[in-house]
């Protein structure tokens, strides 16, 4: 029997410690996964500390014959969207002018080292272009990219046939490329610099619109 | 024309090499359409950058935080379920003493044997002991999240003085019994 396998039956009995053993393991993949989701280090911090409670709680549904890695990234995944979802409706009926997540995508560079300020910026492109997906395509693309799932395991995360994530992933990838495409094009007509060019009301419109 | 069957076959090159008639198919269509090659160089790098970013590490003492506040939400549940037993115990000595009440009244007119008066005490006192333990798991529930939440803590030693100022003025104004 694996650790992990022994932590699981331990949390189960209702043991904490024992799942702490499991929050240590998968604290960063599970961080990840709510960070290129919410695009927002406290946002996602705190989301990914409630998906683990949600899984504490809901450890008696969890099939021992399945993997524990995909059947947590479910539970975070799934939180992420009902999150966003349930803000997507205040937002909308409050009339907010934007929220808050998409600003820390576009903050400033960090001052620092200049390898540094790239992949800082690479971040800020990267959650620029997922914040124009569908929840659900995002979640999809986030399991494709960051844990190299196969769309049989994908499919098992984010619910539905392997047919219709395949073409999820096909429609996300063309709007990624499409995204890259615009901002190019912005950026040849504007001659300005591209991390510049989305003003976050227009991510706003378009996650509202959809 | 209609593109989007090397759309498809584009974003099938991302996962594994095309076969050779599809590939040759797609390289022959990409010779002559401007849009679709700049989509297909746009996915590759896209792809490319998708690929090589790394993940974000969970901040520092992220673990110690998450396991803090799941101990904490436990205890929470457990005070809750400890009082919701103490409601219902509460309510259920209340019945039960109703009860007994009754009976003397009824015994105004036929006295209670030994028996009869024994058969309504034991569940009495078995009400009894799960209204103490739950006011206990609510107690000690209590007491174990204070240890976690030092705010907690200093809430509940902020009802010591509150409750003292409650007694205070409910003192004051509960109407005097005037004795002459
Ligand atoms: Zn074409």
């Amino acid at each position: 029997m694996s650790d992990e396998t022994i932590w699981i039956k331990r949390a189960r009995a209702g043991d904490q410690e024992a799942f702490a053993r499991l929050i240590e393991t998968y604290q960063t993949p599970i961080y990840n996964l709510t960070y290129r989701m919410l695009g927002d280090a406290a946002e996602a911090d705190d989301a990914a500390q409630e998906a683990f409670l949600r899984a504490y709680t809901r450890l008696s549904t969890y099939d021992s014959r399945r993997s524990f890695k995909t059947w947590l990234f479910s539970i975070a995944s799934h939180y992420c969207i009902d999150l966003l979802r349930r803000r997507r409706l205040t937002w909308l009926s409050l009339d907010e002018p934007l929220p808050s997540i998409y600003v820390a995508a576009l903050a400033e560079p960090n001052p620092g080292p200049e390898e540094q300020t790239v992949r800082g910026e690479q971040t800020a492109l990267i959650q620029r272009h997922l914040a124009r997906l569908s929840l659900e395509d995002r979640a999809a693309i986030v399991m494709r990219y960051w844990y190299d799932l196969s769309y049989e395991e994908i499919a098992e995360v984010c619910g539905g046939t392997v047919s219709a994530i395949k073409s999820r992933l096909h429609r996300a990838r063309l709007a990624l490329a499409e995204a890259l495409v615009d901002e190019r094009r912005d950026a040849s007509r504007r001659d300005v610099p591209s991390e510049r060019l989305h003003p976050p009301e227009r991510l706003y419109r378009m996650e509202a619109m959809r | 024309m209609n593109h989007a069957p090397f759309h498809e076959m584009m974003t099938a090159a991302l996962d594994a090499p095309l076969p050779p008639a599809d590939r040759a198919a797609l390289d022959a269509h990409l010779a002559e359409c401007d849009d679709c090659r700049e989509l297909c160089e746009a996915l590759n790098a896209s792809d490319t950058l998708l690929t090589l970013a790394p993940a974000i590490p969970a901040p520092v003492g992220f673990a110690e935080r998450a396991s803090a506040r799941l101990a904490g939400r436990a205890s929470l549940a457990r005070m809750i379920g400890g009082g919701m037993m103490l409601a219902v115990g509460t309510v259920a000595v209340a019945a039960l003493t109703i009860n007994p009440l009754a009976g003397a009244y009824g015994a105004f007119f036929r006295l209670p044997t030994f028996l009869t008066l024994a058969r309504a005490l034991l569940p009495f006192l078995d009400v009894c002991r799960a209204v103490g333990g739950g006011g206990w798991l609510a107690l000690t529930a209590l007491l174990d999240w204070s240890a976690q939440q030092p705010i907690v803590s200093a809430g509940l030693l902020a009802t010591l003085p509150l409750v003292g100022l409650w007694a205070y003025w409910f003192n004051k104004l509960s109407p005097k019994v005037v004795t002459t």
